[in-house]
């Protein structure tokens, strides 16, 4: 049965994020843990749901397993739905042939049949490698008032560092006229977000034209946002002003998670009015030792914080022994420190193992620090020293049982 | 999965804990930070494989029924069984019930309609984690009539007040039931509030109730029935609180600081469900102190926490210290105050530079939404 909705969202979840290294080696970049007791695309989902967007697609070909596992009905976001909810779609064999993913627009291209159910007059693109809390209905109103065919959400960043964006320059009314990939000369400090609305009728005109075109890379950006443009279609800019952070590589996860002390203002993650959901599994409150010292740090539920913690991320099941020194670091879910290692300005992935005496990391030299990281499920043997800056990638030597999350 | 359904008296000692039961049922009342009493038996019921659950309530039950809803987070959101609620059921001329025997007449067509040959009945009030699948093994293997759950211990004074003891012999036989003894002491088989029967059993006994006016299933029923029924005793030896009284509560919240006993009580195989809340983790500010505590997700910690449980939401303001103390979800303790050997109830709020202090044995209880 079809039940018409206004708009729904498709996310972009395929991307392997090779930047992210060895903490992508198993997962896709979206279902990369982050702040303690989320996965990133935990980001992106409860902002559909907290606007009211029932019916969410969520577009994987890049390890899915853990992905599929995580969101499964999709009950902690409550997309657990009569009538659409969220739907984990990987590419799939056709009459025609089979095809992975070619690029972002092609991904939708593939999925018409999922969007035509819903009989939808708007489409949300969205991308699951960014942390951000934002309201998708006030971005459909503009897009609406405006009778846009898209409507391009864009932050502000700094002018010496526009060229590393897609930039867009608009006219007072917010009118897009140019777009600029990555451009030398930035003709405004407009970013793309990489979130879109497009009228739905004209996005499939534009996607059928784009899969017809055998030299385009059917990318939402490269292709079908200039194409529309040359078109002189209405494409606006919808402004966005709040925490953003693309978290693809090593340092900026860091910042993103660190970002969670030094900066609570500024990424709510406790607003009751905006709750960010995760499927976590059920487990006791976490333990603070009898020699603990926390300061200025967040920590998860279930683990056993028996050490000394500071300026850090810390998640769900984590055991900290006694006389283990935790400085500036993000540590996963499940990972262990034995008693007397340190750890400096590193990510520990999930379910590693810290053995006693080894020491990963160090403390910076002036403001930013190098970041170190070992891989999910490796370990750092006795009194082994890993130096700053390094990626441990090894063997996985202990398997978790991490089947809720 | 068993060959059982379960039953929970959600309301039966509503009245150990009057301060902490005035808005809601005993089994709604919380316990070890994100916990509620009732998801200890109940999660134990559906991780002995037990896919089917009435939890009998008696009144303020909307907490209960807020906090279990569908089920969903025990597994037992299901087509067949899952969990059932049932509020009050008056019919002419009867009154809210008393005993567990009326509360059972109550729910008499669910029970008949169970498609399981066994029924587990069982008090909210106990928080263990105990394998029901073997009690019910045992009860077969045995051919028993009734299994009743019970632990030998050590009575230190001579008064087992609130507390029922079966006498058990040689063989494993309950040989006599006393039900609140006054001069009982030393060792003694503390009845843990769990019996299993069969299903034709349970309704015999509930219509026999009905026609000769019982009100006790242990003292009018099994205490009157040892020599001709056979009923067996199931020692269970590990962590068990039953919460009979303030001072008990207060104990049993603070048991769980011992690590060997969550490692009984949270074991990896057999969790404890409970609702998700969705809170952000802890917050710990740079002069935050925390030791030898238990501190549920959705904290702020500025001040200093020892010896104590945390739940929810709740915020520790700079230099407010909380001590040996049991607070629930959302209290306060404002900038200054000092909490000492106190239960703090949902909701409440300790003005700044407040000194509250109890004794272990006889701690302060705040009721659910004050200010102090």
């Amino acid at each position: 049965m079809i039940q018409k909705k206004k708009c729904i969202a498709m996310l972009l979840a395929g991307g392997q994020g090779s930047r992210l290294k060895v903490l992508t080696k198993n997962v896709a970049k979206p279902a990369v843990p982050f702040g303690a007791k989320f996965r990133i695309i935990d980001f992106p989902l409860s902002n559909c749901i907290n606007s009211d967007i029932t019916v969410v697609g969520v577009l994987t070909q890049y390890q899915p397993l853990v992905l599929n596992r995580y969101i499964r009905t999709g009950d902690p976001w409550d997309l657990d739905r009569l009538y659409g909810g969220v739907y984990v779609l990987p590419p799939y064999q056709q009459n025609s042939g089979a095809d992975w993913y070619k690029g972002t627009a092609n991904a939708i291209y593939q999925n018409f049949p999922f969007i035509e159910q819903y009989d939808p007059e708007h489409v949300l693109i969205l991308s699951g490698d960014h942390i951000y809390t934002m309201d998708y209905s006030k971005m459909l109103e503009a897009h609406e008032r405006a009778n846009a065919d898209a409507t391009v959400a864009v932050i502000d960043v700094p002018w010496e560092e526009a060229s590393r964006f897609g930039i867009l320059a608009t006219d007072e009314e917010g009118r897009i006229t140019e777009f600029q990939e990555k451009p030398a000369q930035p003709k405004s400090n407009q970013a793309s977000m990489g979130i879109y609305i497009f009228k739905w009728s004209k996005l499939k005109e534009y996607l059928e034209r784009d899969e017809a075109d055998p030299a385009s890379s059917n990318d939402f950006g490269k292709n079908i946002i200039p194409a529309m443009l040359g078109d002189g279609q209405n494409l606006f800019a919808y402004s966005f002003h709040g925490y953003w952070k693309d978290v693809g590589t090593i340092d900026s996860l860091w910042e993103a998670n660190v970002d969670l002390i030094f900066h609570p203002d500024q990424l709510k993650i406790n607003d009751p009015e905006w709750k960010i959901y995760a499927r976590n599994p059920v487990s006791p409150p976490h333990y603070t030792g009898n020699k603990a010292s926390i300061k200025n740090s967040i920590v998860s539920e279930g683990g056993s914080i028996c050490g000394k913690v500071e300026d850090s991320v810390v998640s769900y099941k984590v055991d900290l022994k006694e006389d283990s020194e935790i400085y500036g670091s993000v540590i996963m879910q499940h990972a262990v420190v034995e008693a007397g290692a340190k750890v400096y300005n590193a990510i520990i992935g999930e379910g590693a193992v810290i053995r006693k005496g080894a020491v990963v990391g160090a403390p910076a030299k002036g403001d930013t620090p190098t970041i170190t990281v070992v891989g999910p499920g490796c370990t750092v043997n006795e009194k082994e020293t890993v130096p700053a800056g390094e990626i441990i990638d090894r063997e996985e030597t202990k398997k978790e049982g991490t089947n809720n999350g | 999965m068993a060959n059982a359904f379960g039953i929970i008296f959600a309301n039966i000692h509503d009245d150990a804990l009057p301060q902490l039961t005035q808005n809601r049922t005993l089994g709604a009342v919380p316990m070890g930070g994100r916990y509620r009493l009732i998801d200890f038996i109940l999660s134990n019921m559906v991780n002995s494989g037990i896919s089917s659950v009435g939890v009998i309530a008696r009144n303020n039950y909307h907490s209960l029924v807020h906090h279990l809803g569908s089920g969903k987070e025990w597994d037992l959101s299901r087509k067949f069984g899952g969990l059932t609620i049932f509020p009050p059921y008056a019919t002419a001329g009867a009154g809210l019930y008393h005993g567990r025997l009326e509360a059972l007449k109550t729910v008499l067509s669910y029970i008949v309609r169970a498609r399981e040959e066994y029924a587990v009945l069982a008090d909210s009030n106990v928080i263990l984690n105990i394998d029901l699948a073997k009690v019910l093994e045992y009860h077969e293997e045995n051919d028993a009539d009734v299994t009743c759950v019970y632990q030998n211990v050590d009575l230190k004074e001579k008064n087992a007040k609130d507390r029922v003891l079966y006498e058990i012999d040689g063989e494993g036989r309950i040989q006599a039931v006393l039900a609140d003894p006054r001069t009982s002491e030393g060792n003694v088989n503390n009845s843990l509030g769990i019996w299993v029967m069969k299903k034709d059993l349970l309704v015999r006994i509930i219509d026999d109730a009905q026609n000769t006016g019982k009100q006790s299933l242990e003292r009018d029923v099994l205490g009157q029935r040892c020599q001709d029924w056979k009923i067996l005793g199931y020692g269970f030896d590990g962590f068990v609180e039953q919460v009979r009284s303030v001072p008990g509560y207060y104990r049993a919240g603070m048991a769980l600081l011992n690590a060997d006993v969550r490692r009984e009580l949270f074991p990896r195989e057999r969790p404890i469900y409970t609702k998700v809340h969705d809170e952000s983790p802890v917050f710990y500010a740079p002069e935050a102190k925390a030791s030898n505590s238990l501190i549920a997700n959705g904290c702020r910690i500025e001040g200093t926490v020892e010896n104590s449980i945390l739940g929810r939401g709740v915020y520790v303001a700079k230099g407010a210290v909380v001590r040996n103390s049991l607070l629930m979800q959302g209290v306060t303790v404002a900038e200054g105050s000092t909490v000492d050997c106190a239960i703090i109830d949902k909701g409440s709020y300790v003005s700044p530079n407040r000194n509250l202090s109890g004794a272990p044995t006889y701690p302060i209880v705040v009721e659910k939404g004050s200010r102090v």
